[in-house]
């Protein structure tokens, strides 16, 4: 049987925090056609209306918050929301996606999406409750952490399952680290990118929204019959099964075994990690295995130190919580929990806070800080406290080096000089994250690719680990491409391809880890193509192909691809910083003495651009490539700012 | 010839155990006698995570020998590899992404 609501809403909403005026508009056919929902169509209104002339503070930059396609549908682990703007961070298209409810909710509340520009007088904060929309003062709520300003809104409207974003201290003092929360500091957070920075800059403290209309499915049978499909899967796989069991903390035996931790500023593979085992996580902190909305797999974990300086702290905690964490040499699980503590609540993104962190500690290790700088912080690779002050003190802007430091790694070095621009580790000014690159050249090319500055989450080159060779060569042309340490071929094609891939999450809501990793090709090609392509189908009465699915993921990297190109990007800063290039891999283990080979990295990159479509020489994209797609009025724009290649 | 093993999830929790030591019985045996043997010592379940439905190994599993780089299930010879008395195998799903 059919319903005949399908899974939008059909209207945008739109706030302007310098008049205060509140509009909503329908969602257009011309949005929802080629690029679905979520990232593909924040990413084309950031384009559209955000010109490279707005500065990420400018007021009229606009924050663009859209629900995945498919959230609130009850498809499985269908929770993600996208927060796109110009980041302040990068200067180019930045976006955050996180899983939480308050997507949802918006969803129900009518709104697909919602844009917001301007500044507003003082500190507010925005109540969506169905129809009702309004502006409300924020003043008793301005400073709060995360955790207290969803309890005070909650309390305030007396509303139990109110559903928050907001911001803490770190986003209203525009700390380019800073991030945005979802239900206090526990939950989803759009983390990468500067986001709650912009928030801050608008003087917008938070949003409260209940919604309690509904979202359709316009076929169920079809929806169950996918549903039962990926369950099969994820029954089957055993991949997802160290998730339900450890959370992210899993992926550290992985860190261990190739050795690639990246630990003390991205210095050592191999490194004292035994303290920091998931095991451990679980058997001697853990109080709470959770999961977002309708996710399976359930890997969110919440850990308690109950003994030491730090007991009674309790923290939602991931596995780049505990990677980052390594970055600053911190080896124990108390030091991890507690720092998690201080950045959910104050409101900063562990990753780019980690390694801005670790950054500084490099420089103080080699005399450029010094203990005056730091008021007598001992700021050296695994001094907890120091680790845990620095932190506090970043999201305050407190003292003259904690305010360098809030601007990010990139701009610290260029402010501190002396020579700390080589220990400063970022790409297009976004700090790394993840495991080290070096012995893994696709892997360093898609760091070096991703469209908001460094991501292990932009692409899925993991997947030269699980592809038969008789798979690459049908895939990607060559049987090359499935082996890690020696291949060379097809490698460009499989890293545009899984680019592509994620694309298709972030446009639909769906979860990475749920849908984009597998422990085969077949399996993860299954889920992340096949099945997410019935789902959305099943849930909006559309009848996209595979193909128009996969060219949809293509199309939105293209625009924001486009976008960092508008604001100045081009092939030099498709690249990666020069210590994995120069700088041997230290502590032993099987990554121990590897670099990223250059002419590994440089030919990887010419195939990725040519598969684009892109021109090798200057990685700018080419009106053929960009009409391919649709994109006729992108390839127009950019050839009118000479920035398209052969205008 | 005895080899020791390491086991990471999810195999450890078939195996009900993250480390042990196998006993082979020839000098020269492969990777795909130490995993018959553990096949046979913990069952069905723990085959049903090595193997696919067409009796292959599952491609995202690789092996550490003695913490050099791994040896891949998606190459071709990977369970012809020969093992030596006192060899450290690590079974690890190599997948990441975190």
């Amino acid at each position: 049987m059919k319903s005949a609501k399908n899974c939008y809403a059909g209207k945008i909403l739109r706030i302007d925090l310098t008049s205060g005026s509140i509009n909503s508009e329908a969602l257009e056919d011309d949005l929802v056609g080629p690029l679905i929902g979520g990232r593909g169509i924040a990413s084309k209104i950031l384009y559209d209306e955000v010109p490279p002339e707005i500065e990420p503070f400018d007021p009229e930059n606009l924050l663009i918050f859209a629900p995945g396609a498919l959230h609130g549908t009850g498809v499985p682990a269908a929770s993600r929301t996208t927060l796109t703007c110009r980041s302040p961070l990068t200067h180019m298209h930045g976006d955050g996606h996180s899983g939480a409810q308050w997507g949802g909710e918006l969803k129900r509340a009518g709104y697909d999406v919602l844009v917001i520009k301007g500044r507003a007088q003082k500190p507010v904060t925005l109540i969506i409750d169905d129809d009702r929309v309004e502006l409300a003062d924020a003043d008793r709520l301005w400073g709060m952490l995360t955790s207290r300003t969803h309890t005070a809104l909650r309390d305030e409207t007396n509303i139990a399952d109110l559903q928050t974003v907001c911001i803490g201290p770190a986003g209203e003092n525009r700390v380019r680290l800073s991030a945005v929360f979802h239900n206090g500091a526990d939950k989803g957070v759009n983390a990468r990118c500067g986001m709650g920075a912009v928030m801050g800059a608008k003087n917008l403290k938070a949003i409260a929204t209940r919604g309690t209309g509904d979202i359709g499915v316009v076929d169920i049978e079809s929806l169950k019959a996918a549903y039962k499909e990926y369950v099969e899967i994820i029954n089957t796989d055993p991949h997802p099964v160290g998730g339900t069991r450890y959370g992210t903390c899993r992926f550290m035996y992985h860190r261990v075994q190739f050795g690639i931790h990246g630990a003390e500023n991205w210095n050592y593979g191999a490194y004292p990690w035994e303290k920091l085992d998931p095991e451990i996580f679980r058997s001697d902190y853990q109080i709470k295995a959770g999961s977002c909305v309708a996710c399976p797999i359930r890997c969110r974990r919440d850990y308690r130190v109950v003994s030491g300086p730090f007991a009674g702290t309790t923290a939602k905690v991931e596995w780049e919580t505990i990677a980052r964490s390594l970055t600053c040499g911190i080896k124990e699980p108390e030091g991890v929990i507690a720092w998690a503590n201080i950045c959910n609540h104050y409101g900063l993104d562990i990753e780019g806070t980690g390694d801005t962190v670790a950054f500084a500690m490099e420089c103080f290790e080699n005399g450029i800080i010094t203990a005056k700088d730091t008021d007598g912080l001992s700021l050296r690779f695994g001094d907890t406290e120091a680790f845990l002050e620095i932190t506090r003190r970043i999201a305050m802007r407190e003292g003259d080096l904690a305010d360098t430091l809030a601007e990010g790694t990139k701009r610290a070095a260029e402010t501190i000089g002396a020579g700390s621009e080589r220990f400063a580790m970022h790409v297009k000014g976004g700090e790394m994250t993840a495991g080290d690159p070096r012995g893994m050249p696709v892997r360093a090319v898609s760091y070096a690719t991703s469209t908001r500055g460094s991501d292990h989450l932009r692409s899925n080159p993991y997947i030269e680990e699980i592809m038969k060779p008789e798979e690459a060569l049908k895939w990607w042309g060559s049987e090359e491409a499935a082996d890690i340490a020696k291949g060379l071929k097809g490698k460009g094609r499989m890293l545009k391809f899984s680019e592509d891939l994620v694309t298709i999450g972030d446009i639909l809501g769906l979860c990475k880890f749920a849908f984009y990793r597998s422990a085969t090709f077949p399996w993860l090609y299954q889920k992340g193509v096949t099945l997410a392509t019935r789902f959305y189908n099943a849930c909006s009465g559309r009848n996209l192909s595979e193909e128009e699915m996969l060219l949809t993921g293509e199309r939105v990297w293209n625009i924001e691809k486009a976008y960092n190109t508008r604001c100045g990007a081009s092939r030099a800063d498709d690249t990666i910083p020069q210590r994995f290039f120069k700088e041997a891999l230290k502590g032993g283990g099987p990554s121990g003495g590897t670099v990223v080979d250059r002419e590994k990295f440089e030919a990887i990159l010419n195939e990725y651009y040519e598969d684009r479509k892109f021109d090798p020489q200057t990685g700018l994209q080419t009106r053929a490539g960009l009409e391919r797609l649709g994109l006729n009025d992108v390839a127009d724009d950019l050839a009118a700012r000479g920035k398209l290649f052969g205008n | 010839m005895r080899i020791r093993v390491h086991l990471y999830p999810p195999l450890n929790n078939a195996a009900g155990r993250s480390r042990l030591e196998v006993v082979l019985d020839g000098d020269e045996d492969s990777l795909q006698a130490l995993i018959d043997k553990m096949v046979e010592q913990f069952g069905d379940q723990f085959r049903k995570l090595l193997y696919d439905d067409r009796g292959r190994i599952v491609a995202g599993w690789c092996v550490f020998i003695n913490q050099k780089p791994p040896v891949y299930f998606n190459q071709p010879d990977a369970l012809a590899t020969l093992l030596c008395d006192g060899d450290e195998i690590s079974f690890l799903l190599a997948l990441a992404g975190g």
